[in-house]
């Protein structure tokens, strides 16, 4: 019993130290997370597209792109996220899809309000008309320059601008791999609205 | 120019062609049968030795004749006939080098000694273009891909004679190459349509001729469509002032359908080029003297009705009328078989697993890794290809005539 009270003391004294260091670890946590603050962003733009192989025609097509991104803030300098970024054109029964998804890291060199942004994730490429599918998959990455306009506390209105450069990638025309590797190119233009 | 090629074949090499290339042979001092076939006759200028020297030495070292120009740019002189488009111009002569002529025919020779199949000289025709832009297969893959093959050919296409009546056998050297890895260097007895028959070109009924040479001919795919005396007398003699459609009396085309295979049967390789000529010295007559007919004949004739043949060839060939006589094998004749094109179309390819060099026999057929007795060596670019590159005609606006060429040519 004396065994048993000793552990018991033990175990009530542990616990009632423990108390407070856990609770000042739960407190330091809550602040870090408030200081690290989630972020997210949706774009809206115009892109040109391509595909490029060594047997692709010169040729890009203008339209519509959209993006999201959601991340953290790591430094007062640097948001890091993981990003979605898709471009939309149809014409005459053709449809021409492109997406992207990856992480990208934002750097404010001068803490604002000009940025760079990398990326590096994966992109694909994907044309069909009534009969025939063309697809493209590679690892893309990405490069671009924005700047923001604070309009409110919480809200950031950004100009940008991204270049996006896959290779190496799968080509497959219906469903068949072609013998010679492609990727996707994607020159992005447009405004962002970012939360924080 | 004997050993020409020799050099050829070395600098092929030297210059690194990565992957296909002729590889340097020895030359064993023998002929070929097809080495010496030619003999001029009194309209020629130039005498045999000259025409003989323009040969090469093929992969079994035995001498061939290789392609020539219409007429010998050192001397001037004339032999009468013509081999097409002049293959070093092609950007494959520098991997294919001289193109030996009637390689496959002696091939089959040994491969089957009773059932030889030996074509004449002038048959052989050359065609080549650099650079071409093909079809991708459908509007989607056209729209996304540039394909552009070089490509240069070589046809035994006898247009003078009846022997494409019956006989189904006929010398093929195919070389492709393209921008998304399609290549193959062929050479085979091709094997066009039926043997002992063909199609006439106006109503494609089949005419069943006779027995083909050799009788044990195998049957292609495929079609020679040949004009008949029906076709000729339809659209060359006319009535009142209207103008003869030679073309439709008499454009013949060779429609071939090639496979290369395995001795497993698989399908290496598939390709259809159709061979086109525009004015053959002859057509099919089953009441002419062996069955063969001369168009600049028909220049001559009055049918029934009055009717005759007028304008485009007729014309040329008779100087409006003032000539008499002009017999097949004049060279004023304009019925000579200069004429011509072909249509690539297709070109597939299903060797993903390799190898690239494979043995066939001389139809191009029983494929083998290693060499045997007749076996033709072929390069199988070892790819499945995807987009299987379709060509469109080449030598439509060329006309190899030249000074002296006549039938038979």
């Amino acid at each position: 019993m004396l065994r048993l009270s000793r552990v018991a003391v033990a175990a009530v004294l542990s616990s009632a130290l423990a108390t407070p260091l856990l609770a000042q670890r739960a407190a330091s946590a809550a602040t870090s997370l408030t200081q690290r603050r989630l972020w997210g962003a949706f774009s809206l733009g115009n892109a040109t597209a391509s595909l490029s192989c060594s047997v692709c025609r010169d040729f890009s097509d203008r339209s519509v792109a959209a993006g999201l991104t959601v991340g953290v803030r790591h430094t007062s300098r640097l948001y890091l996220g993981l990003q979605l970024d898709g471009w939309y054109r149809f014409s005459g029964g053709e449809n021409d899809r492109v997406y992207s998804i990856g992480p990208m890291a934002q750097y404010y060199p001068a803490k604002r309000p000009l940025f760079v942004r990398l990326g590096l994730g994966w992109a694909g490429y994907l044309a069909t008309d009534e009969d025939e599918s063309l697809a493209s998959r590679s690892i893309a990455a990405q490069i671009g320059l924005g700047y923001d306009f604070v309009i409110s506390q919480s809200y950031l209105l950004t100009p940008f601008a991204s270049y996006m450069r896959g290779a190496g990638g799968r080509l497959t025309l219906n469903g068949e791999a072609a013998t010679m590797p492609a990727g996707v190119e994607l020159l992005q233009y447009g405004l962002q609205i970012t939360l924080r | 120019m004997s050993y020409r090629s020799l050099t050829i074949l070395a600098l092929a090499i030297a210059c690194g062609s990565p992957d296909y290339s002729v590889a340097p042979v020895q030359p064993t001092g023998g002929t070929a049968r097809a080495y010496g076939l030619w003999t001029p006759s009194a309209r020629e200028t130039c005498t045999k030795a000259q025409h003989d020297r323009y040969s090469t030495v093929g992969p079994d070292g035995k001498l061939y004749p290789t392609w020539h120009p219409p007429t010998d740019p050192e001397s001037g002189c004339t032999f009468g006939h013509e081999h097409g488009r002049d293959p070093r111009g092609s950007d494959l002569y520098r991997q294919v080098g001289d193109i030996p002529l009637g390689y496959a025919n002696e091939q089959l020779e040994i491969f089957d000694p009773q059932n030889p199949r030996n074509e004449d000289h002038f048959g052989h025709k050359f065609e080549w273009e650099n650079d071409v832009q093909m079809n991708a297969g459908s509007s989607l893959a056209n729209r996304f891909f540039d394909i552009r093959c070089d490509i240069l050919v070589k046809f035994h296409q006898g247009t003078h004679s009846r022997d494409a009546f019956t006989n189904n056998l006929h010398e093929l050297v195919y070389h492709i190459k393209c921008n998304d890895g399609t290549e193959m260097h062929t050479t085979f007895m091709s094997a066009v349509g039926t043997p002992g028959e063909f199609e006439t070109s106006c109503d494609r009924r089949r005419i069943r001729v006779g027995p083909a040479t050799p009788a044990n001919s195998p049957n292609g795919g495929g079609v020679r469509i040949i004009p008949d005396v029906d076709c000729v007398m339809r659209h060359m003699l006319v009535s009142g002032t209207r103008e003869s459609n030679f073309n439709s009396a008499l454009h013949e085309s060779w429609e071939t359908s090639n496979s290369i295979r395995t001795e497993n049967g698989h399908t290496l390789a598939h390709f259809n080029p159709y061979f086109q000529v525009d004015a053959p010295s002859r057509y099919y007559d089953p009441a002419a003297p062996n069955v063969t007919a001369r168009p600049v004949d028909v220049c001559y004739m009055t049918g029934p009705s009055g009717e005759r043949a007028r304008g485009g060839l007729c014309q040329q060939s008779t100087n409006n009328g003032a000539l008499t006589g002009v017999t097949w094998d004049d060279p004023r004749s304009r019925f000579n078989g200069v004429a011509r094109f072909v249509d690539i179309n297709s070109n597939i390819i299903d060797n993903e697993k390799g190898p690239a060099v494979w043995y066939t026999d001389p139809f191009g057929h029983d494929g083998r890794t290693k060499p045997f007795p007749g076996s033709i060596k072929q390069w199988i670019a070892p790819i499945a290809g995807v987009l299987n590159p379709e060509g469109p005609g080449l030598g439509h606006r060329r006309n190899y005539g030249g000074l002296g060429v006549r039938a038979p040519n």
